[in-house]
Protein backbone atom coordinates (compact mmCIF):
# COMPACT_ATOMS: atom_id res chain seq x y z
CA UNK A 1 0.00 0.00 0.00
CA UNK A 2 1.12 3.53 -0.55
CA UNK A 3 1.00 6.63 1.57
CA UNK A 4 1.03 10.23 0.51
CA UNK A 5 4.45 11.80 0.64
CA UNK A 6 3.52 14.65 2.95
CA UNK A 7 2.63 12.31 5.79
CA UNK A 8 4.80 10.45 8.27
CA UNK A 9 5.21 7.44 6.04
CA UNK A 10 6.84 5.04 8.51
CA UNK A 11 4.11 5.71 11.05
CA UNK A 12 1.39 5.24 8.49
CA UNK A 13 3.01 2.14 7.04
CA UNK A 14 2.90 0.56 10.50
CA UNK A 15 -0.75 1.50 10.95
CA UNK A 16 -1.67 0.31 7.47
CA UNK A 17 0.03 -3.01 8.05
CA UNK A 18 -1.73 -3.51 11.39
CA UNK A 19 -5.06 -2.46 9.92
CA UNK A 20 -4.76 -4.86 6.99
CA UNK A 21 -3.77 -7.65 9.38
CA UNK A 22 -6.92 -6.92 11.40
CA UNK A 23 -8.94 -7.20 8.21
CA UNK A 24 -7.29 -10.49 7.33
CA UNK A 25 -8.36 -11.76 10.75
CA UNK A 26 -11.82 -10.34 10.16
CA UNK A 27 -11.52 -8.69 13.54
CA UNK A 28 -13.44 -5.46 14.02
CA UNK A 29 -12.00 -5.19 17.53
CA UNK A 30 -8.43 -5.38 16.22
CA UNK A 31 -9.29 -2.79 13.58
CA UNK A 32 -10.73 -0.56 16.32
CA UNK A 33 -7.44 -0.74 18.23
CA UNK A 34 -5.53 0.40 15.16
CA UNK A 35 -7.97 3.23 14.66
CA UNK A 36 -7.67 4.27 18.29
CA UNK A 37 -3.86 4.25 17.99
CA UNK A 38 -4.15 6.50 14.96
CA UNK A 39 -6.47 8.92 16.78
CA UNK A 40 -4.21 8.88 19.85
CA UNK A 41 -1.27 9.99 17.73
CA UNK A 42 -3.30 12.99 16.51
CA UNK A 43 -3.63 11.77 12.96
CA UNK A 44 -6.58 13.61 11.47
CA UNK A 45 -9.77 11.81 10.57
CA UNK A 46 -9.27 13.02 6.99
CA UNK A 47 -5.90 11.29 6.83
CA UNK A 48 -7.41 8.17 8.39
CA UNK A 49 -9.95 8.10 5.58
CA UNK A 50 -7.46 8.75 2.82
CA UNK A 51 -4.42 6.89 4.09
CA UNK A 52 -5.91 4.05 6.08
CA UNK A 53 -9.41 3.26 4.82
CA UNK A 54 -8.91 4.02 1.14
CA UNK A 55 -5.63 2.16 0.51
CA UNK A 56 -6.82 -0.74 2.67
CA UNK A 57 -9.97 -0.97 0.57
CA UNK A 58 -7.92 -1.05 -2.61
CA UNK A 59 -5.57 -3.64 -1.15
CA UNK A 60 -8.48 -5.84 -0.11
CA UNK A 61 -9.70 -5.70 -3.71
CA UNK A 62 -6.25 -6.75 -4.86
CA UNK A 63 -6.19 -9.63 -2.36
CA UNK A 64 -9.52 -10.89 -3.69
CA UNK A 65 -8.24 -10.59 -7.24
CA UNK A 66 -5.26 -12.78 -6.31
CA UNK A 67 -7.59 -15.24 -4.58
CA UNK A 68 -6.05 -14.43 -1.20
CA UNK A 69 -9.33 -13.05 0.18
CA UNK A 70 -12.76 -14.60 -0.20
CA UNK A 71 -15.84 -12.64 -1.15
CA UNK A 72 -17.08 -13.05 2.44
CA UNK A 73 -13.82 -11.66 3.84
CA UNK A 74 -14.05 -8.73 1.45
CA UNK A 75 -17.62 -7.99 2.54
CA UNK A 76 -16.68 -8.29 6.21
CA UNK A 77 -13.77 -5.86 5.79
CA UNK A 78 -16.03 -3.39 4.00
CA UNK A 79 -18.60 -3.69 6.76
CA UNK A 80 -15.93 -2.96 9.39
CA UNK A 81 -14.72 0.11 7.50
CA UNK A 82 -18.28 1.38 7.04
CA UNK A 83 -19.06 0.86 10.71
CA UNK A 84 -15.93 2.78 11.69
CA UNK A 85 -16.80 5.55 9.26
CA UNK A 86 -20.16 5.84 10.95
CA UNK A 87 -18.46 6.12 14.33
CA UNK A 88 -16.11 8.80 13.01
CA UNK A 89 -18.85 10.84 11.38
CA UNK A 90 -19.17 13.23 14.36
CA UNK A 91 -15.55 14.27 13.74
CA UNK A 92 -16.64 15.63 10.37
CA UNK A 93 -18.46 18.60 11.86
CA UNK A 94 -18.65 21.49 9.42
CA UNK A 95 -15.72 23.87 9.71
CA UNK A 96 -17.85 26.63 8.19
CA UNK A 97 -21.31 27.01 6.69
CA UNK A 98 -21.73 27.14 2.94
CA UNK A 99 -24.92 27.64 1.03
CA UNK A 100 -24.12 24.78 -1.31
CA UNK A 101 -25.82 21.43 -1.67
CA UNK A 102 -24.41 18.14 -2.88
CA UNK A 103 -26.41 15.05 -3.78
CA UNK A 104 -24.15 12.02 -4.04
CA UNK A 105 -24.57 8.30 -4.53
CA UNK A 106 -23.75 5.32 -6.72
CA UNK A 107 -25.15 5.06 -10.21
CA UNK A 108 -27.72 2.38 -10.88
CA UNK A 109 -26.34 -1.18 -10.40
CA UNK A 110 -23.17 0.11 -8.70
CA UNK A 111 -22.79 -1.50 -5.28
CA UNK A 112 -19.42 -0.05 -4.19
CA UNK A 113 -20.51 2.83 -2.01
CA UNK A 114 -17.69 3.37 0.49
CA UNK A 115 -15.88 5.91 -1.70
CA UNK A 116 -19.02 7.99 -2.18
CA UNK A 117 -19.61 7.97 1.55
CA UNK A 118 -16.08 9.20 2.18
CA UNK A 119 -16.62 12.04 -0.27
CA UNK A 120 -19.94 12.86 1.39
CA UNK A 121 -18.25 13.20 4.81
CA UNK A 122 -15.52 15.48 3.43
CA UNK A 123 -18.13 17.76 1.85
CA UNK A 124 -20.09 17.90 5.09
CA UNK A 125 -16.95 18.92 6.91
CA UNK A 126 -16.40 21.62 4.30
CA UNK A 127 -19.79 23.07 5.14
CA UNK A 128 -21.89 21.74 2.31
CA UNK A 129 -25.37 20.35 2.85
CA UNK A 130 -25.01 16.75 1.75
CA UNK A 131 -27.54 14.14 0.70
CA UNK A 132 -25.77 10.79 0.53
CA UNK A 133 -27.95 8.21 -1.22
CA UNK A 134 -25.82 5.06 -0.97
CA UNK A 135 -25.54 2.18 -3.44
CA UNK A 136 -27.29 1.52 -6.76
CA UNK A 137 -29.59 4.53 -6.95
CA UNK A 138 -32.10 4.45 -9.84
CA UNK A 139 -31.35 7.39 -12.13
CA UNK A 140 -34.88 8.79 -12.08
CA UNK A 141 -35.03 8.90 -8.27
CA UNK A 142 -31.50 10.28 -8.02
CA UNK A 143 -32.42 13.17 -10.31
CA UNK A 144 -35.73 13.76 -8.53
CA UNK A 145 -33.88 14.18 -5.25
CA UNK A 146 -31.38 16.56 -6.86
CA UNK A 147 -34.28 18.65 -8.16
CA UNK A 148 -36.16 18.60 -4.86
CA UNK A 149 -33.23 19.83 -2.79
CA UNK A 150 -31.97 22.21 -5.49
CA UNK A 151 -28.58 20.55 -5.75
CA UNK A 152 -25.64 22.72 -6.74
CA UNK A 153 -23.54 19.66 -7.50
CA UNK A 154 -24.17 15.98 -8.14
CA UNK A 155 -21.65 13.27 -7.27
CA UNK A 156 -21.73 9.87 -8.93
CA UNK A 157 -19.77 6.78 -7.93
CA UNK A 158 -18.96 4.33 -10.70
CA UNK A 159 -16.28 1.86 -9.70
CA UNK A 160 -16.53 -0.69 -12.46
CA UNK A 161 -16.40 -0.41 -16.23
CA UNK A 162 -19.83 -2.05 -16.38
CA UNK A 163 -21.50 0.89 -14.70
CA UNK A 164 -19.92 3.55 -16.91
CA UNK A 165 -22.86 3.53 -19.36
CA UNK A 166 -25.10 4.40 -16.40
CA UNK A 167 -23.04 7.58 -15.96
CA UNK A 168 -23.62 8.57 -19.59
CA UNK A 169 -27.30 7.73 -19.26
CA UNK A 170 -27.51 9.85 -16.10
CA UNK A 171 -26.05 12.85 -17.93
CA UNK A 172 -28.49 12.40 -20.83
CA UNK A 173 -31.42 12.08 -18.44
CA UNK A 174 -30.32 15.18 -16.55
CA UNK A 175 -30.31 17.09 -19.86
CA UNK A 176 -33.74 15.71 -20.79
CA UNK A 177 -35.09 17.00 -17.48
CA UNK A 178 -33.68 20.46 -18.21
CA UNK A 179 -31.16 20.14 -15.38
CA UNK A 180 -28.03 19.93 -17.52
CA UNK A 181 -26.69 23.06 -15.89
CA UNK A 182 -25.98 21.22 -12.63
CA UNK A 183 -22.34 20.14 -12.65
CA UNK A 184 -21.69 16.45 -12.13
CA UNK A 185 -18.54 14.93 -10.64
CA UNK A 186 -17.67 11.26 -10.80
CA UNK A 187 -15.32 8.99 -8.89
CA UNK A 188 -14.27 5.37 -8.66
CA UNK A 189 -11.47 3.03 -9.63
CA UNK A 190 -12.03 3.37 -13.37
CA UNK A 191 -11.68 7.14 -13.08
CA UNK A 192 -8.62 6.99 -10.85
CA UNK A 193 -6.96 4.86 -13.53
CA UNK A 194 -8.15 7.05 -16.38
CA UNK A 195 -8.93 10.65 -15.37
CA UNK A 196 -9.77 11.53 -19.00
CA UNK A 197 -12.82 9.26 -18.81
CA UNK A 198 -14.80 12.09 -17.23
CA UNK A 199 -14.67 14.06 -20.46
CA UNK A 200 -15.82 11.07 -22.55
CA UNK A 201 -18.77 10.60 -20.22
CA UNK A 202 -19.79 14.26 -20.28
CA UNK A 203 -19.23 14.91 -16.58
CA UNK A 204 -17.54 18.05 -15.28
CA UNK A 205 -14.67 16.40 -13.42
CA UNK A 206 -13.43 13.30 -11.67
CA UNK A 207 -11.36 13.08 -8.52
CA UNK A 208 -9.02 10.44 -7.16
CA UNK A 209 -10.04 11.01 -3.57
CA UNK A 210 -12.38 12.94 -1.33
CA UNK A 211 -9.98 15.79 -0.62
CA UNK A 212 -9.45 16.44 -4.31
CA UNK A 213 -13.19 16.24 -4.94
CA UNK A 214 -13.86 19.03 -2.40
CA UNK A 215 -11.09 21.18 -3.83
CA UNK A 216 -12.28 20.81 -7.42
CA UNK A 217 -15.90 21.39 -6.44
CA UNK A 218 -15.06 24.60 -4.59
CA UNK A 219 -13.06 25.78 -7.60
CA UNK A 220 -16.27 25.55 -9.63
CA UNK A 221 -18.05 27.98 -7.35
CA UNK A 222 -15.36 30.59 -6.79
CA UNK B 1 0.97 -4.26 -30.80
CA UNK B 2 -1.83 -1.75 -31.49
CA UNK B 3 -1.79 1.49 -29.53
CA UNK B 4 -4.87 1.39 -27.25
CA UNK B 5 -5.01 5.19 -27.35
CA UNK B 6 -5.21 5.30 -31.12
CA UNK B 7 -8.19 3.14 -32.00
CA UNK B 8 -10.60 4.21 -34.73
CA UNK B 9 -13.98 5.47 -33.59
CA UNK B 10 -16.84 3.01 -33.97
CA UNK B 11 -20.01 4.42 -35.52
CA UNK B 12 -23.25 4.60 -33.58
CA UNK B 13 -24.80 2.23 -36.13
CA UNK B 14 -22.10 -0.39 -35.65
CA UNK B 15 -22.40 -0.09 -31.88
CA UNK B 16 -26.15 -0.53 -32.06
CA UNK B 17 -25.89 -3.59 -34.33
CA UNK B 18 -23.20 -5.10 -32.11
CA UNK B 19 -25.38 -4.58 -29.05
CA UNK B 20 -28.44 -5.97 -30.83
CA UNK B 21 -26.49 -9.11 -31.70
CA UNK B 22 -24.49 -9.39 -28.49
CA UNK B 23 -26.62 -12.13 -26.92
CA UNK B 24 -26.49 -14.12 -30.14
CA UNK B 25 -22.73 -13.66 -30.37
CA UNK B 26 -22.23 -14.77 -26.76
CA UNK B 27 -24.45 -17.81 -27.32
CA UNK B 28 -22.50 -18.91 -30.39
CA UNK B 29 -19.11 -18.35 -28.73
CA UNK B 30 -20.31 -20.45 -25.79
CA UNK B 31 -21.40 -23.25 -28.15
CA UNK B 32 -18.05 -23.34 -29.90
CA UNK B 33 -16.14 -23.04 -26.62
CA UNK B 34 -18.07 -25.94 -25.08
CA UNK B 35 -16.90 -28.20 -27.91
CA UNK B 36 -13.39 -27.82 -26.53
CA UNK B 37 -14.09 -30.16 -23.63
CA UNK B 38 -10.51 -30.07 -22.41
CA UNK B 39 -10.89 -26.34 -21.69
CA UNK B 40 -14.17 -26.51 -19.76
CA UNK B 41 -14.11 -29.88 -18.01
CA UNK B 42 -12.70 -28.35 -14.81
CA UNK B 43 -15.92 -26.39 -14.31
CA UNK B 44 -18.04 -29.57 -14.14
CA UNK B 45 -21.80 -29.04 -14.35
CA UNK B 46 -21.34 -25.28 -14.12
CA UNK B 47 -19.22 -25.10 -17.27
CA UNK B 48 -21.82 -23.60 -19.59
CA UNK B 49 -22.88 -21.01 -17.04
CA UNK B 50 -19.28 -20.12 -16.21
CA UNK B 51 -18.33 -19.63 -19.86
CA UNK B 52 -21.53 -17.67 -20.56
CA UNK B 53 -20.95 -15.35 -17.62
CA UNK B 54 -17.35 -14.73 -18.67
CA UNK B 55 -18.30 -13.94 -22.24
CA UNK B 56 -21.18 -11.75 -21.17
CA UNK B 57 -18.76 -9.62 -19.15
CA UNK B 58 -16.19 -9.69 -21.96
CA UNK B 59 -18.61 -8.50 -24.63
CA UNK B 60 -20.08 -5.85 -22.32
CA UNK B 61 -16.57 -4.52 -21.69
CA UNK B 62 -15.87 -4.64 -25.42
CA UNK B 63 -19.05 -2.68 -26.16
CA UNK B 64 -18.30 -0.05 -23.52
CA UNK B 65 -14.69 0.33 -24.71
CA UNK B 66 -15.95 0.88 -28.27
CA UNK B 67 -18.66 3.26 -27.11
CA UNK B 68 -16.14 5.37 -25.23
CA UNK B 69 -13.49 4.85 -27.89
CA UNK B 70 -11.15 3.69 -25.17
CA UNK B 71 -8.75 0.81 -25.73
CA UNK B 72 -6.91 1.48 -22.49
CA UNK B 73 -10.02 0.53 -20.57
CA UNK B 74 -10.10 -2.80 -22.36
CA UNK B 75 -6.47 -3.35 -21.45
CA UNK B 76 -7.22 -2.81 -17.77
CA UNK B 77 -10.01 -5.37 -17.92
CA UNK B 78 -7.74 -7.90 -19.57
CA UNK B 79 -5.01 -7.30 -17.01
CA UNK B 80 -7.62 -7.90 -14.32
CA UNK B 81 -8.80 -11.09 -16.04
CA UNK B 82 -5.29 -12.44 -16.48
CA UNK B 83 -4.69 -11.94 -12.77
CA UNK B 84 -8.01 -13.19 -11.45
CA UNK B 85 -9.41 -15.83 -13.83
CA UNK B 86 -6.69 -18.48 -13.39
CA UNK B 87 -7.89 -18.67 -9.76
CA UNK B 88 -11.35 -19.54 -11.10
CA UNK B 89 -10.04 -22.39 -13.25
CA UNK B 90 -9.79 -20.34 -16.45
CA UNK B 91 -6.25 -20.58 -17.84
CA UNK B 92 -4.68 -17.82 -19.94
CA UNK B 93 -4.85 -20.17 -22.92
CA UNK B 94 -8.59 -20.67 -22.42
CA UNK B 95 -9.12 -16.92 -22.48
CA UNK B 96 -7.07 -16.63 -25.66
CA UNK B 97 -9.01 -19.43 -27.34
CA UNK B 98 -12.32 -17.73 -26.50
CA UNK B 99 -11.13 -14.37 -27.80
CA UNK B 100 -10.20 -16.04 -31.10
CA UNK B 101 -13.59 -17.74 -31.26
CA UNK B 102 -15.22 -14.41 -30.43
CA UNK B 103 -13.45 -12.79 -33.36
CA UNK B 104 -14.62 -15.58 -35.70
CA UNK B 105 -18.21 -15.32 -34.46
CA UNK B 106 -18.24 -11.55 -34.89
CA UNK B 107 -17.06 -12.04 -38.46
CA UNK B 108 -19.74 -14.68 -39.05
CA UNK B 109 -22.53 -12.64 -37.45
CA UNK B 110 -22.08 -8.98 -38.37
CA UNK B 111 -21.87 -7.34 -41.78
CA UNK B 112 -18.25 -7.08 -43.01
CA UNK B 113 -17.83 -3.36 -42.25
CA UNK B 114 -19.26 -3.75 -38.74
CA UNK B 115 -17.19 -6.86 -38.10
CA UNK B 116 -14.02 -5.09 -39.20
CA UNK B 117 -14.66 -2.18 -36.86
CA UNK B 118 -15.43 -4.40 -33.86
CA UNK B 119 -12.61 -6.80 -34.58
CA UNK B 120 -10.09 -3.99 -34.47
CA UNK B 121 -10.73 -4.09 -30.74
CA UNK B 122 -10.96 -7.89 -30.63
CA UNK B 123 -7.59 -8.12 -32.43
CA UNK B 124 -6.11 -5.99 -29.71
CA UNK B 125 -7.57 -8.28 -27.04
CA UNK B 126 -5.95 -11.25 -28.74
CA UNK B 127 -2.60 -9.50 -29.13
CA UNK B 128 -2.62 -8.49 -25.50
CA UNK B 129 -3.58 -11.94 -24.29
CA UNK B 130 -0.73 -13.41 -26.33
CA UNK B 131 1.61 -10.97 -24.63
CA UNK B 132 0.35 -12.04 -21.22
CA UNK B 133 0.99 -15.66 -22.10
CA UNK B 134 4.52 -14.94 -23.27
CA UNK B 135 5.32 -13.06 -20.08
CA UNK B 136 3.82 -15.88 -17.99
CA UNK B 137 6.23 -18.46 -19.43
CA UNK B 138 9.08 -18.98 -16.94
Amino acid sequence: MSTRLDLPNAQFATLQYAYLEAMKLGSGRAADKVLQNALDTKITVNDIYLDLFQPTGYEIGNLWQRNEFTVAQEHLATAIIERQMGEMHPYFRPLQEKSKTLVIGCVDKEQHRVGARMVADFFEQDGWTVYYLGATVPTEHFISMAKEVKADLIGLASQLIYTLPAVSEFIRELDRKGMGGIPVMVGGMAHAQQPQLAKSLGVRFSAVDAREAVRLANDLFV
Amino acid sequence: MSDPNDFPEVSAGTLARFEANRTLIVSEVVERSMRRQEEVVQHGEKARQAVTTGLDFTTKALGIAMQLHNGEMLKQQLVWGADRLPHDGVALQHILTRFRILEDVIRDTLAPADAEAVNHYADYMIELQEEFMKSAIP
